[in-house]
């Protein structure tokens, strides 16, 4: 549905990278599918042409934001002379969706996003042991809409080598879903997989999503983001699941009932009536 | 309706006129007759000091003086003019202020002092709630609505000797503007009418400009003078409060649900008028609602309150014709007022007086409200807390409850504090009677009399629930006790809540310390 690009962003399911100095890919990855769009102008930009993807994300940005898709830039992270210049860049756009600020690990770098832009909501990534260690008080920090994980650089910050099934990050996923619920943020968003071809690897990996309560997932490629939605959606014995606690629930007048041998309790109407409301969401019409 | 058993009489506030349910006014009311000093041609208005300010109103003890709270929680003015008045040794002094926040904690001291010993207010936040909760008055403190304090001002009930007006932007004649300046904070409503019912009236600015200022807000023949200062206020406290939309998974299912009901009410149509509070579900569902409005191709006629942003881009994106403005929640309202013709300002009494030749709020559609409690009468309270302390007050909650046709509370089942949905408030801020439906994640409660909306949503495939099976759904939630027990017959009442026409709705009485 058309809600304001700030709901938008914090029900989006997929949000998919477009490298900043391919701005002849931006209209195509708006146009996709992905509920989200993020213009990246750090790791997938090298820095000779940095400058360049600036230049070209300002020229474009208002034919961009006529999409109607959420527009998201992914700045480099603010220690160095690229993530300065890019919130400058970003403080003359109008009508910008949300801020993704790679590395952050302390309060005072979402403060200075703010001081630029104030009113843009930040997606700060955590992709370092210092911003786990810091996730409290950045979920807690004013104008931070979701968390986002980047697995690959905590991977690579920590010395962690994961399996397929990154195991060894599910106290990363965990720790970000607690905070995440405890400042009721929107659903965090989980980090890409980078096997674009492997579909049931992203399956796998969306599903894993799902179960800590992740809302999102980073997608690379455009194809990434049908699989994507497609598992996020209720499946179809959910939804008649949620159809039939809602109506136990209904008919019981909301005392305990017992559904195919199980207690139906309001935590389980309350988690049926928001599958329900996900479902809304899939199908691309919030109301 | 009868909310409780009210004395006839309450020491430090005087006979109680009880609320006895919703009612017409009366045919004629009459405007107090208002004292004026004519302007001597030549003399100066311009004041140096806040302490000249007194001399020249001759400020005694004693007196009422007002204060607005558009600078919100950035607001020097009510703290520096309560210095003066202590430094000059003045006692007994009745405070008249729109609201009070966290930043007005010096007023604490000044009430222990004896500097200040009754209080007027509509909503108050921080170390003033707490001391008055905790009994720091003699004389119990007046929560008023917005409307009601335009009204009991109007009416004289209310008098106040000199009314202090934090003015961003002034010229020497006395010309007001809250568009211009650093502290620029949009209309000034609730000054507008303190104004023109004081006997005096005293402009604190820290922007003067030259005259004659342009566009006015309040004009030099209501000012009888103009004190400069180097700051009235801080911005960043100005646009403080929770005006940015709720994002999580809960919040997002009551807005949607909200929008939803507005929709199913059959008032989305042409013509549709709007207003919400500031909470970030509200703020959320005005999304939905502007969403469905673009959808359906609805033009709306208005959009009212304290503006935000969120309700300049309805006004900017053609879904309402104009907006009415009483005063700026953050920095785009106040650049939407100051640049677009079509955003206009209102006195607190245009808003929501009862008492008034046409309250704005009798033509609101849809208003979506919040609350810390609703009970199985659908009464809300925004006045205290879990521990019986105010947190609060009805600003124009009860105003706008009571004129809007569709008056939606959205709330959570519960809090970290208990239960919202309860047997009983703590405190009633707003009738039950005029509330319409009650919006949860859990589903919808619709007010008995309004069968006609439950048969709406029904048809609409919006399931409807009683206000007890909320209530139960709360409990199992949140399981602590979510009553407030109602404290013993020999609890010092510390608060007196009056309904928007003056009637006595509840009582607050003194927290255990």
């Amino acid at each position: 549905m058309d809600a304001a690009p700030q709901l938008a962003c914090a029900k989006a399911r997929s949000l998919l990278f477009v490298p900043g100095n391919r701005p002849e890919r931006f209209e195509t990855a708006a146009r996709c599918g992905a509920d989200a769009v993020i213009i990246d102008l750090e790791d997938s930009v090298p820095l000779s042409d940095k400058a360049a993807a600036r230049a070209s994300l300002a020229q474009r940005w208002p034919d961009l934001r006529e999409l109607g898709v959420a527009m998201l830039v992914r700045t480099n992270a603010l220690d160095n002379d690229a993530g300065q210049e890019d919130l400058a860049c970003l403080s003359r756009l109008e009508g910008l969706t949300a801020v993704m600020l790679p590395k952050v690990e302390t309060v005072e770098s979402l403060a200075q996003v703010r001081a630029r832009i104030a009113d843009t909501p930040i997606l700060p990534l955590i992709e370092s042991a210092a911003g786990l260690e810091a996730l409290p008080r950045l979920a807690a920090a004013p104008g931070v809409l979701r968390l986002v994980l980047g697995h690959i650089d905590f991977m690579t910050d920590t010395g962690i080598a994961c399996d397929d099934d990154e195991s060894e990050l599910t106290p990363l996923r965990f720790a970000m879903a607690m905070v995440t619920r405890r400042h009721r943020l929107a659903p965090a968003i989980d980090g890409v997989t980078v096997r674009i071809d492997d579909m049931d690897r992203l399956r796998a990996d969306t599903h894993r999503a799902l179960r800590f309560g992740f809302g999102a997932k980073l997608c690379i490629h455009p194809r990434q983001v049908a699989v994507v939605h497609e598992t996020f959606a209720p499946s179809s014995e959910e939804m008649a699941w949620a159809h039939r606690v809602v109506a136990a629930d209904a008919a019981s007048g909301g005392a305990a009932v017992q559904l195919d041998g199980r207690m139906i309790d309001l935590p389980v109407v309350l988690r049926a009536r928001l599958t329900l409301d996900r479902a809304g969401a899939s199908k691309g019409a919030g109301q | 309706m009868k909310v409780r058993d009210l004395p006839s009489h309450i020491e430090g506030y005087g006979p109680v006129r009880p609320f006895t349910g919703v009612q017409a006014p009366p045919e004629t009311v009459t405007i107090a007759a208002t004292r004026v000093c004519p302007a001597v041609q030549g003399r100066d208005k311009l004041l140096r000091t806040i302490d000249a300010a007194f001399d020249a109103c001759g400020i005694c003890s004693g007196a009422t003086l007002s204060f607005h709270h558009h600078l919100r929680n950035g607001d020097q003015v009510l703290n520096r003019v309560l210095e003066v008045a202590a430094a000059r040794g003045l006692t007994d002094l009745r405070v008249a202020a729109s609201s009070l926040f966290p930043v007005h904690g010096p007023l604490v001291q000044h009430m222990r002092n004896g500097v200040v010993t009754r209080l007027y207010t509509a909503y108050a936040a921080g170390p003033v709630a707490d001391a008055l909760s905790h009994g720091v008055l003699a004389t119990p403190v007046v929560m008023q609505t917005h409307g009601g304090r335009a009204r009991a001002i109007e009416s004289g009930e209310l008098h106040i000797d000199v009314a202090f007006v934090a003015a961003p932007a002034a010229d020497r004649q006395g010309n007001l503007s809250g568009a211009e300046g650093p502290t620029a904070c949009g209309p000034l409503g609730y000054a507008m009418v303190d104004v023109q019912h004081a006997d005096r009236v005293v402009a604190v600015t820290d922007h003067l400009v030259a005259h004659p200022l342009c566009p006015v807000d309040i004009s030099q023949e209501r000012v009888d003078f103009v004190v400069t200062v180097d700051s009235i206020g801080d911005p960043q406290g100005i646009l403080s409060g929770s005006t940015r939309p709720t994002t999580d998974p809960v919040g997002l299912q009551i807005a949607a649900t909200a929008a939803q009901v507005i929709a199913a009410s059959g008032l989305l149509c042409d013509g549709f008028s709007f207003q919400t509070g500031a909470g970030g579900v509200s703020i959320a569902a005005s999304m939905y609602v502007k969403a469905l409005m673009s959808e359906r191709k609805v033009l709306g006629s208005f959009g009212a309150g304290g503006v935000t942003g969120y309700l300049v881009d309805m006004l900017e994106a053609g879904l309402f014709r104009t907006l009415f403005d009483v005063q700026c929640f953050d920095l785009r309202a106040v650049q939407s007022y100051r640049n677009d013709r079509r955003h206009q300002k209102m006195s607190a009494s245009l808003y929501a007086n009862p008492h008034s030749r046409g309250p704005l709020v009798d033509q609101l559609d849809a208003m979506l409200l919040g609350a810390a409690e609703v009970d199985l009468d659908f009464n809300v309270n925004v006045t205290t807390g879990a521990s019986g302390g105010i947190l609060g007050g009805s600003g124009g909650h009860a105003d706008t409850a009571a004129g809007a046709k569709l008056a939606l509370v959205t709330t959570r089942l519960a809090a970290s504090a208990g239960p919202k949905i309860v047997d009983r408030v703590g405190c009633v801020t707003t009738p039950g009677e005029t509330i319409d439906a009650v919006v949860t994640e859990a589903g919808v409660a619709v007010h008995p009399r309004r069968g006609d909306l439950r048969d709406r949503l029904l048809a609409a495939g919006i399931e409807t629930m009683s206000i007890e099976q909320l209530r139960t759904r709360a409990h199992a939630l949140s399981p602590r006790a979510g009553t407030v027990s109602k404290p013993k017959a020999e609890a010092r009442i510390i608060g007196v809540v009056e309904y928007r026409d003056g009637r006595v709705i509840d009582l607050i009485e003194q927290v255990a310390t």
